[in-house]
């Protein structure tokens, strides 16, 4: 098994046993056509194909078996291009630059806080850290929820000099009419709206606010390891 | 796809007198409101003298659940039932404190062990509630 196929395993260890990882994954292979020896990340799509119907048999839980396929996708991608500022075009859920999480119903915040820990965890992140992307990306994706409606949360991990990882929370919701004020922590209380952004900034390492009242608002957060 | 739809429900242990809920799951906001509504109608019931919250079990407290649990602390303590949040993880505190959210006048200790001793502590045998209790800690809130 090389390196490719270990990041193959290791995702499917986080959510099922050693040996029904191995014998799924081995059992894929051969389905797939494919020699974990020497895997190829363009033939992931493939494998991970091959993976789905036993992925579906033994992941019961529709979420965690959401967040696998979307960590394996991921792993098809290992240097995926910055995600643009501007709207998203309508493309389909899984992109090659990073994994899609559309929030429209409260389960889908837990989704979104999920995978984002999922992904720091699977980037070798420190539990503190772990923590601190899940909740920013719950923080994000209430909001959206919240305030929005609806909207889409992208993750997608750097590479480079500096490893990390970065979450984009967009929605054409009614937009932040003074993000200034917001952020300040003056307006209301300090449990009260905004409570969220502000802590939001405190957890990660660069935070920029992109909002347009009546067309939208665009968090980007990047929160790199340690 | 099907989602599984129907409100989770935690549920809540009655133990010598105390309420002990054990979160284990990740929690949405439909959850936490559930919860909130099953523990004022446990604590209505008024044989329980304390509820202690375990949050060992969860890796994610956002501000809106952070203020979820706050606001049932509130509640319980309003009803006559003291609450301590136990078990908090040390990254989900490092986390809330980094946040500014530092769950102010909501009792915590650090296992359900130590919850349960605070309890029997605050409240001695034959003491009713409102003597037990310390007056001025929740005011300072803003």
């Amino acid at each position: 098994m090389n390196e490719i196929a270990g990041e193959i395993l290791a995702i499917l260890r986080r959510y099922l046993s050693e040996p029904t990882s191995r014998s799924l994954l081995t059992s894929a292979a051969r389905r797939a056509n494919v020699r974990l020896e020497m895997l190829a990340r363009s033939e992931i799509p493939q494998l991970v194909q091959q993976l789905g119907p036993g992925l579906n048999i033994f992941l019961q839980e529709p979420e965690k078996l959401q967040n696998c396929k979307s960590l394996l996708a991921l792993v098809a991608v290992e240097n995926a291009p910055s995600i643009p500022m501007e709207p998203p075009q309508q493309q389909a859920e899984s992109r090659p630059d990073g994994i899609s999480v559309p929030i429209r119903a409260e389960h889908d915040v837990v989704r979104a806080r999920t995978l984002g820990k999922d992904m720091a965890k699977q980037l070798g992140f420190s539990e503190v850290v772990q923590t601190k992307v899940a909740t920013a990306v719950s923080e994000l994706a209430r909001n959206i929820f919240q305030y929005a409606g609806t909207g889409e949360i992208r993750i997608r991990r750097i590479e480079g000099k500096k490893r990390g990882i970065e979450v984009v929370a967009r929605d054409q919701g009614p937009g932040i009419s003074d993000p200034a004020l917001i952020l300040s922590g003056a307006y209301r209380s300090k449990w009260g709206m905004g409570a969220g952004l502000r802590g939001t900034k405190r957890l990660v390492d660069e935070f920029e606010l992109d909002t347009h009242p009546g067309l939208g608002t665009t968090v980007r957060i990047r929160k790199y390891a340690e | 796809m099907v989602m599984m739809m129907e409100t989770q429900r935690i549920p809540i242990v009655r133990l010598s007198g105390k309420l002990i809920v054990s979160i284990q799951t990740a929690l949405s906001d439909t959850v936490v409101d559930r919860l909130q509504q099953d523990v004022a109608a446990a604590c209505e019931r008024g044989d329980a003298r304390g509820l202690v919250v375990d949050v060992s079990g969860v890796d994610v407290l956002d501000s809106y659940i952070t203020r979820s649990l706050r606001d049932l602390a509130v509640m319980a303590r309003l009803m006559g039932v003291e609450t301590v949040v136990c078990g908090l993880r040390p990254a989900v505190a490092m986390t809330l404190v980094e946040m500014g959210m530092e769950l102010p006048g909501v009792r915590t200790a650090l296992n359900l062990d130590r919850a349960l001793a605070l309890l029997d502590s605050l409240q001695p045998e034959g003491l009713p509630n409102d003597l037990a209790g310390e007056g001025d800690e929740w005011e300072g809130e803003a």
